[in-house]
């Protein structure tokens, strides 16, 4: 796999916290039978942004949209939308609409008839659904699929016109449950540029569940990284890449090293060894440092006016556009992957033992 | 089980198998083993279709004895079925009977199986199993446990019995079929509709019906059919009117008459259509169109 | 366990009312009934006896016909089985082209009515129809062979030809989920077609062939029409004394006792079926 780097268009989140809540979760409580998927999740999801719901599959993420959207009741705690208590509301009476997985689509009735179900049932009169769905289609570009039937449409454009069945009754949230999943990786990548484009146009909350990092990375404004029916962390993409803030999430997104020590007097003491860490940490105790694979610098001499770490090159492994070399930590035979530029690789022939060590601002440490 | 895979297309729906199937036959040369195999499978179909072909030839006999050869055509023994007053009776009432145990099979086997596809509980397995029995047990037996209770509860042995009797074995027909149906159909669909605005009630008519709509007609199809042809149940549970395949059994023991050549030959014909009907039903929704 | 909504039981309930009334509490009554008695008046006088049970056992004539029963319905499925794989065979690996029609062919017997079908074996076996005037046209014979109807072989061949669609659809079915490719690969490692039916075909469609033989098996069973309009004076299946118990010989205690036995066997033939079927399948099933 490639490493994610990190790709967004802007790392500020497009709408400043000073826009109002357009959703809130409030202690969300949810079990299925007597197994408890999501324990006591709070969330704020603000007004206009992109905000993704990243993690494994079983992680609860698809049970919170579907909470939002109505189809799960929470065992206990409240959602509210734009303000108003929704929890006791049936799906039929809120205002989000949902793009499904396997989008969902009407097998029995047309593109067209499938676009204007929801503001048929609404009761707008013919002559509007007309033109809404006429625009809608023409915004997904699927304006010459009218009258077809949904199985003959390829995937794309079904995935096309879920959308379109969604966004043309205006939800206030548009939540989208794995849109992308069924799709190949060249179709994934264009449509991932179509969402963004389609929620800077259409200025609605997008609240995207996924378990591909570098989609999360790519698209969202804002990503909320799930494990087990919790939200470990909750920050703009690169915030989330570059200061992972749990094991967890240095390791589900883009890859990761960790080293397990303790913290004493503002430095991270692995060993014998004192690594200066960005913002001291006033506390003290056992610690975690991530490193991303791409940070760490091997040198061939201890460099003398800088911590470093002797370590063991054990393999190393072509991927395309880089090289990862593999190395064990002297002493502890930790694994330490480093990510090498491909031109920088011969530069390393015949290396065995070697010094690593990184800038001080790129490690990030977690208080255990 | 048996009457869920006669309607079920998916068997025949085969096309990508068929390429692999042509490719190999052009690597094989005839020999004795593939003319044997053909020749039994001629001789089986003759062995099923022939009885048939006997009765729609020797309904245009001229004669009262249907010996070989036929000495001549005529069409004579259809009249004389079409003055048989009890014989059109007795298809009145039949039909009279299939339409309605259709109906009230229809109502509460959709509702039934629009329960157990939507709902989980604990004894479903079990109860998917359970529900087959009662077109699965000889119908002898449940027409005598019939008989032997409806009186008990009022019913008293009638036609009003026979059409209990017939939904009885129809409710699971149409139950099994269209739970079938809408074990295949997207789970989300209904969701959608509720997404979009659609309340319960609202996402069954315009969601859910119209895509199960086939099976359903299919199961009514069938439904008819069973309880135009019906016995052993019937057997028990009739009084004073018979039913037509009942008129027909008692002509028969009365002794043969060639008309009965005559009702069969239509009956067939009936049997025929309701088939094809139901292959168009079933096709409809499997083939991309 | 949750508990269910009411909007469930609006839905299921007619089907659970409706099959208690109608199915489950008549044979309830069925099995009470087999432990009442008659008095000389043949009136059912309630109570628990095992009377109707012990008079079952003992009487050659019910037992007896039990086991006639169980041979001529062996004999059946083991006629509808050689019939049906040959056929299965030949329109699941051979034929190319009307696949779907032949299926349709197969499938539509089943559509026709029973008694039609029975009355066809009738003008086709009678001592004056088709088949002995046929054969004493073409001077075969002289006299017409009397044995065709109205004994046991007239009310088999009619069985066998009445249920034979029945196993040729799982049959079928089973034959058609082999993948090609298994086949190829038979012969691929060196099986002729005799070994490449016997060692993969064959397992493979198991379940399909016990699925098929049940049928034929607990159907023959409970057939009562086709001994009464085919079969001669010594031809008596089990259902057709359960029958005679509730009309002229009027005593239902031990007519309900023949059809609790008849009952539990049936049961138990589907039951050991559905064991078989499931022991036997190596192919990951859509079901």
């Amino acid at each position: 796999m490639t490493i994610a780097q990190p790709t967004a268009v802007s790392t500020v989140p497009a709408n400043p916290p000073t826009m109002p809540d357009i959703v809130e979760l409030r202690a969300i409580e949810k079990y299925f039978g007597t197994n408890r998927v999501i324990p006591s999740l709070s969330l704020r999801i603000r007004q206009g942004e992109f905000l993704t719901l990243l993690g494994p599959s079983g992680c609860g993420k698809t049970t919170l949209l579907r909470i939002i959207a109505g189809f799960e009741n929470p065992t206990h705690g409240q959602v509210l939308l734009d303000g108003d208590d929704i929890t006791a509301l049936p799906p039929f009476r809120r205002n989000v609409n949902t793009v499904f997985q396997n989008y969902a689509l009407f097998p029995h009735l047309s593109v067209r008839e499938n676009v204007a179900f929801g503001l048929k049932q609404k009761g707008i009169d013919k002559a509007t659904v007309a033109r809404e769905v006429e625009q809608v289609l023409a915004m997904v570009r699927m304006e010459s699929f009218v009258d077809r039937k949904p199985k003959e449409l390829s995937g794309g454009q079904q995935q096309r016109i879920a959308l379109a069945r969604a966004i043309v009754n205006r939800p206030k949230v548009l939540l989208l449950d794995e849109p992308l999943a069924a799709l190949d990786l060249k179709l994934r990548k264009q449509m991932q540029i179509e969402l963004k484009n389609l929620h800077q146009q259409l200025g609605i909350t997008f609240v995207f569940v996924t378990h591909d990092q570098e989609e999360a990375l790519t698209m969202s404004d804002r990503i909320a990284v799930m494990n087990r029916g919790v939200i470990e962390q909750l920050d703009a993409p690169q915030t989330v890449y570059d200061h992972p803030a749990s094991q967890f999430v240095a390791d589900f997104i883009g890859e990761n090293n960790t080293l397990s020590g303790t913290v004493e007097g503002g430095q991270f003491h692995y060993g014998s060894t004192r690594i200066p860490v960005a913002e001291a940490p006033k506390q003290q105790g056992a610690a975690l440092l991530f490193i991303r694979p791409e940070h760490v610098i091997i040198n061939r001499q201890r460099p003398a006016d800088a911590f470093s770490l002797p370590a063991q090159v054990v393999g190393r492994t072509f991927l395309g556009n880089q090289w990862k070399i593999h190395c064990n930590l002297t002493g502890s035979d930790t694994p330490i992957d480093i990510a090498v530029k491909p031109d920088a690789i011969n530069a390393l022939d015949g290396y065995t033992d070697v010094f690593l060590n990184w800038p001080v601002g790129k490690a990030t440490l977690a208080l255990q | 089980m048996m009457y869920t895979q006669s309607v079920d297309k998916d068997l025949t729906a085969d096309a990508p198998d068929r390429a692999e199937v042509s490719l190999g036959k052009s690597f094989r040369r005839v020999n004795g083993l593939d003319i044997a195999i053909g020749g039994a499978a001629l001789a089986v179909m003759t062995f099923i279709y022939f009885p048939m072909l006997v009765v729609v030839l020797y309904s245009f006999n001229p004669d009262t004895v249907n010996s070989f050869p036929m000495r001549g055509f005529s069409t004579k023994w259809y009249g004389t079925m079409l003055d048989n007053e009890p014989l059109l009776h007795s298809l009145r009432i039949s039909l009279v009977i299939a339409v309605v145990a259709t109906t009230l099979a229809l109502v509460i086997g959709v509702l039934a199986a629009l329960a157990m596809k939507k709902y989980e509980f604990r004894l479903k397995r079990f109860f998917e199993r359970v529900i087959l029995l009662p077109i699965t047990l000889p119908g002898i037996l449940t027409g005598v446990a019939m008989l032997s209770f409806f009186p008990l509860i009022g019913v008293r042995i009638s036609l009003t019995a026979v059409a209990i009797g017939h939904t009885t074995f129809l409710i699971c027909i149409v139950l099994t079929q269209v739970y079938a149906r809408l074990k295949r159909l997207d789970p989300f669909l209904e969701e959608a509709a509720a997404d979009l605005g659609a309340t319960p009630v609202q996402a069954f008519f315009k969601v859910i019906l119209p895509n199960i709509r086939t099976a359903i007609i299919g199961a009514a199809l069938l439904s008819i059919t069973l309880s135009l042809d019906e016995i052993p149940v019937t057997f028990f549970l009739i009084a004073r009117d018979n039913t037509l395949p009942i008129e027909i059994y008692t002509m028969l023991r009365r002794g043969i008459t060639p008309e009965v050549n005559a009702v069969s030959t239509l009956i067939f014909l009936i049997s025929l259509l309701t088939l094809v009907l139901s292959v168009r039903f079933g096709e409809r929704e499997t083939k991309p169109i | 366990m949750k508990r269910l909504p009411a909007s469930f039981w609006l839905l299921f309930a007619p089907l659970v009312l409706w099959m208690t009334a109608f199915l489950i509490l008549p044979y309830v009554r069925v099995l009470t009934q087999s432990f009442y008695t008659v008095d000389d008046f043949g009136l059912l006088q309630p109570g628990f006896s095992l009377d109707s049970y012990s008079r079952f056992f003992s009487g050659p004539l019910y037992y007896g016909t039990l086991w006639k029963t169980f041979t001529l319905s062996a004999t059946v499925t083991l006629c509808c089985l050689l019939l049906s794989i040959p056929l299965a065979y030949y329109i699941a690996f051979k034929a190319t082209r009307n696949k779907t029609l032949l299926y349709t062919l197969i499938i539509l017997p089943l559509w026709v009515s029973y008694i039609v079908r029975a009355y066809a074996w009738k003008i086709i076996l009678g001592e004056e129809g088709v088949l002995n005037s046929l054969l004493m046209y073409v001077g075969l014979t002289d006299a017409p062979i009397s044995v065709l109807l109205y004994s046991d072989v007239s009310v088999v061949i009619c069985m066998v030809h009445i249920y034979t669609p029945f196993v040729l659809m799982p049959i079928y079915t089973a034959f058609e989920q082999i993948p090609k490719a298994l086949v190829e690969a038979s012969k691929d490692l060196g099986a002729n077609r005799f070994t490449t039916f016997r060692k993969v075909v064959f397992p493979l469609s198991l379940p399909g062939i016990i699925a098929g033989a049940t049928f034929a098996f607990v159907l023959s069973l409970g057939d009562f029409l086709a001994p009464i309009l085919l079969g001669g004076p010594n031809t008596l299946f089990i259902s057709n004394i359960f029958q005679n118990m509730f009309g002229t010989s009027n005593d239902k205690p031990l007519g309900s006792a023949i059809g609790i036995i008849l009952l539990v066997i049936v049961l138990v033939v589907l039951e050991m079926s559905a064991r078989a079927e499931k022991r036997f399948s190596s192919l990951e099933s859509g079901r």
